[in-house]
Formats: C-alpha cells, structure tokens, sequence
C-alpha cells in the first residue's frame, strides 16, 4: 500500500508529456526536431501542427477514408514521439522525411489490409457503372470533380496514378511498393491518362452547363 | 479534348485530395491521449533477472532494485511485485500479464501442459495467448475463469472476490456446473457463496490502474467509491446516507486527485487518514 501510493504521487508529478519552455513559430524545422530528441513535448506540439493537416493529406491519398488517414499520422506522431532519442541528428530536410515516412505507412496499412488490388481491375465506361458516380455529379467544384474522376480509377490504377503524378514517386519506387513490374506501372499510367482525359470532357460540359 | 486541354487541367490533379482538412488542435489533443495511453508499462519491455544466476546475495539486491522476487519451490513459480509500479511479466506460452503493485501470481511447472493454470492475488491484467486446446484458467475455492485467448482485467480480494473486466474477446465463469459467458466490455463478478453476475461495463473502468482513464455517467457515490477504492487498493469512507450522481471522465494517475475532484461535487472535501496505508475518508456536508 505504501508503495501504491508513492507511486501515484511520483507519476502525477512526473508527467508523461513535461511541459518546457516556449516554442518559437520562427523557429526552424531542425531546431525543433533538436528540441524533440531533448524529450520537449513542446517541440512535437509544434511539428505536429505544422505537418498534420499535410500529412493527413497524405495518407488520405493512398487510403481513400478520412478517419483512416487520421489514424495513420497520428500513430507516425506517437512513434516519432517515442523513438525520439534514436531520431538521426542529422536531418536536414523534416518536411519530405515526415512525407516518406506517412507514405510507407500508408502503404504498410493497405497492405496489412490486404487492400493493396491484385489485378488491374475494370474501367468504368459508363456513368451509371462508375461505383461513385453520384460522389462525381454532386461535386460543385472542379477540384471536387477531379478528386471524384480520379476515385473513379480502378483501385490499382488509381494507386499508381496519386502515387506517380502526386506523390511524385519513381516508377520503380511504385513497382517496388505495390509489388509489381516497372511495365505494369507504364501501362497503368497509360490507362489513367486515358480514362481521365475522356472524363475530364464529360466533367467540363458539366461545369459549363452550372455555370450558364 | 485534346491532349493540350489535358495538360492544362493537370495542374489540378497535385490539388488531389487538398478538400480534406482534419481538425489540428483536435488531432493534438488526441495524439496526447494516444502518448499517455502507450506510456503505460506495457508487457514484455522489461525483462526479468533469473534467480537461478545470482547468487544470495544478489538475489537479496534484487528484491531491493527491482523488487520482484521470483520463489521456486515445489515446481512452483511465484512472481510478487513488490516495486512500486505495475510490473511486466511473460508467461511460459507468451501470455503476458501486467501485475499491479503488491500483487502475486504463481502457477505451476506444468502449466501450458494440458492446461494454463494460475492463482492471482489481487489485480493483473493479461493478454492471454490463443490456444483452444490449452484453456488459460483461474480458479478460486467456487469459481473458475476459464479463457482461451483473450484480454481483460483480473482481480481476487483476499475473501476471494473475484472481478473480471473484458476489453477483447470473451471469458467463461464456471460456477457450480453453470456457466456464465463475459463477453468484450462486460464485467463478471463472483463471491463465495453467490451466483455469478455479468454487467455491462463498457467504460472498462476496472482497467483504470493501467489506463488511468475513469469514467462515469450517473454513477451512485457508493459504486464510485468501491470502483476507485477496489482499483487502487485503497480504502476510503463517506458520511453515512451520503449520495449523490457522479458524472465525468477522469484521466489522471492520481486517483487521490480523483476522489479530491468527486468530494468537492458533493460539497465535501478529502481527508487523508492514513496516506500510508491508503486510508482516506470524504467529509463535509454531503448536499
């Protein structure tokens, strides 16, 4: 009993998170992550609201689910919290670090999840076979109705499509990643663009029409 | 369209998703709680000296640094922690159990044979392997725990009470030939002498020792009281006809601040009796 007590004592005084000094928003990336490896919880406030909302955006890329992309970062935080101490000391550049590192994630999910596809899948030739054709036609925006036409993807094409065009990631790097051959990218490429581009007139008479 | 349209609309594929902006102070506020959560000892992290290569001596110096002394005697493996924070401990198959401080397990040389059977002394929470061919199993004088692979929260009182809180799968009271399913978010009590009771318990406040997370909606002073005073081996009185509703969360190591926190809703304050022997009593008004 006595020790419970001492115990409890001790753990409220320690803090899992200790509060430290203030955080400059001018500090820079590096300093922040010095701080970090220091053990400042001040210092993960500060990336975390620097890189979260990108870096959920990230992970929303490859995952396709808010929530999901959200439970992504948040554990790449946690974990970048608690490895702190074994961080390299010489990172230069965090921004496209924390982005490699929300990739792999996303990545290691799907295929934890078995949703990385394992065949080409089919192109939806038709409005009515699009899986998310209402998502499309509600879209008021064109960045909404790129998003949609791009969802509209056969997942595997959709993949190697975000992740070359957006992610800029290599062909080999894709290949790599989603287990198939440098050929099969090209030819996904091909497809998306093909596909995309007969969208894209579709959903531009759209918007023209809206707009009269 | 020709390809000359298509690469004027492709400056708006890297904009791919940019709709989706997630609330930031929300997500910090939540990556706080996952931290918190995770900086809980978590099994296995720690790894335990075996007697059998030190000498007396050492031993002796164990029980002092680390505290947790391992006995074998009679086959028998008894591991008490005596340190003052929850110890790790593997078992044998891989289950790993997290043994609050002044708590006793022992089980025998042939546990994991036909089948995994251990006796427990006060509170410990397990994740118990999956293995349907070898039950995990708890007994007191009346009662058996019966389990195959799941997690949950375990307490025995010195008059043999015993309380099991689920967090994952399922567990089995037998009692007296009958048996009593506990399933994920259910609380399953037994006493010597009375049947069985199964309850909700989708708060998992049982677990709070280990989570530090207590929640209430509605709850009688009486049963908040027993909640904090069972998890955290403490004993604590009330003015008698004292109650009122206690609703909250509680996310806080300290249950002394806890119960400090639930005094002042009924107007009372805490009194601290005996710190070291973690007697409390709540005194005031009570309106």
């Amino acid at each position: 009993m006595v020790y419970i007590i001492h115990l409890l004592l001790i753990n409220a005084e320690n803090s899992t998170l200790p509060a430290s000094m203030s955080i400059s928003k001018h500090e820079t990336d590096q300093e922040l992550f010095t701080r970090l490896r220091l053990g400042e919880a001040a210092a993960l406030d500060e990336l975390f609201r620097r890189y979260y909302a990108d870096l959920c955006r990230v992970a929303m890329r490859f995952v396709n689910n808010e929530q999901e992309a959200e439970d992504i970062i948040q554990e790449l935080f946690v974990s970048i919290w608690e490895k702190r101490a074994s961080q390299r000391k010489d990172l230069s550049a965090i921004g496209s670090y924390l982005r490699r590192a929300a990739r792999n994630r996303s990545l290691n999910y799907l295929r934890d999840r078995k949703r990385i596809p394992v065949d080409d899948g089919e192109v939806p030739t038709t409005i009515a076979a699009l899986d998310k054709a209402d998502d499309l036609l509600e879209q008021s925006e064109l960045r909404g109705r790129i998003d949609a036409a791009i969802d509209a993807l056969p997942e595997r094409c959709r993949l190697v499509f975000v992740m070359s065009k957006i992610e800029e990631m290599s062909h080999k790097e894709i290949a790599g990643a989603l287990d198939i051959s440098p050929k099969t990218v090209e030819n996904q490429m091909t497809r998306a663009y093909r596909f995309l581009r007969e969208w894209l007139v579709i959903l531009l008479l759209i918007i023209l029409q809206n707009d009269w | 369209m020709n390809s000359s349209d298509l690469h004027k609309h492709e400056r708006n594929f890297p904009s791919y998703k940019e709709g989706f902006s997630p609330d930031v102070e929300a997500g910090l506020l939540r990556l706080k709680g996952r931290i918190e959560a995770k900086a809980v000892p978590q099994p296995s992290v720690r790894r335990l000296f075996r007697p059998s290569v030190l000498s007396a001596a050492a031993a002796v110096l164990l029980l002092f640094t680390v505290g947790t002394l391992l006995l074998v005697g009679n086959g028998k493996t008894t591991v008490e922690n005596f340190t003052d924070e929850p110890f790790a401990y593997t078992l044998p198959d891989g289950t790993e159990v997290l043994l609050q401080q002044g708590s006793e397990l022992t089980f025998g040389a042939d546990y994991n044979e036909t089948d995994r059977l251990i006796a427990l002394e006060g509170q410990a929470y397990f994740e118990v392997v999956k293995d349907a061919s070898r039950p995990f199993l708890v007994n007191t004088s009346e009662t058996e725990l019966r389990v195959t692979g799941t997690a949950f929260n375990l307490r025995i009182s010195d008059e043999e009470e015993l309380e099991v809180e689920v967090s994952e799968g399922e567990v089995e009271l037998h009692q007296h030939g009958k048996v009593y399913p506990v399933p994920a978010n259910y609380r399953g009590l037994a006493f010597p002498g009375k049947s069985c009771v199964v309850k909700a318990a989708k708060d998992l406040n049982r677990h709070a020792w280990r989570t530090g997370i207590l929640r209430f909606e509605g709850v009688s002073l009486a049963d908040v009281i027993t909640t904090v005073s069972n998890n955290y081996g403490l004993s604590v009185s009330y003015p008698q006809g004292c109650d009122f509703p206690v609703s909250g969360t509680f996310s806080s190591e300290n249950p002394i601040s806890v119960l400090q926190t639930i005094a002042e809703l009924g107007q009372c304050s805490l009194e601290a009796r005996d710190e070291i022997m973690g007697d409390y009593a709540i005194v005031g008004l009570c309106e």
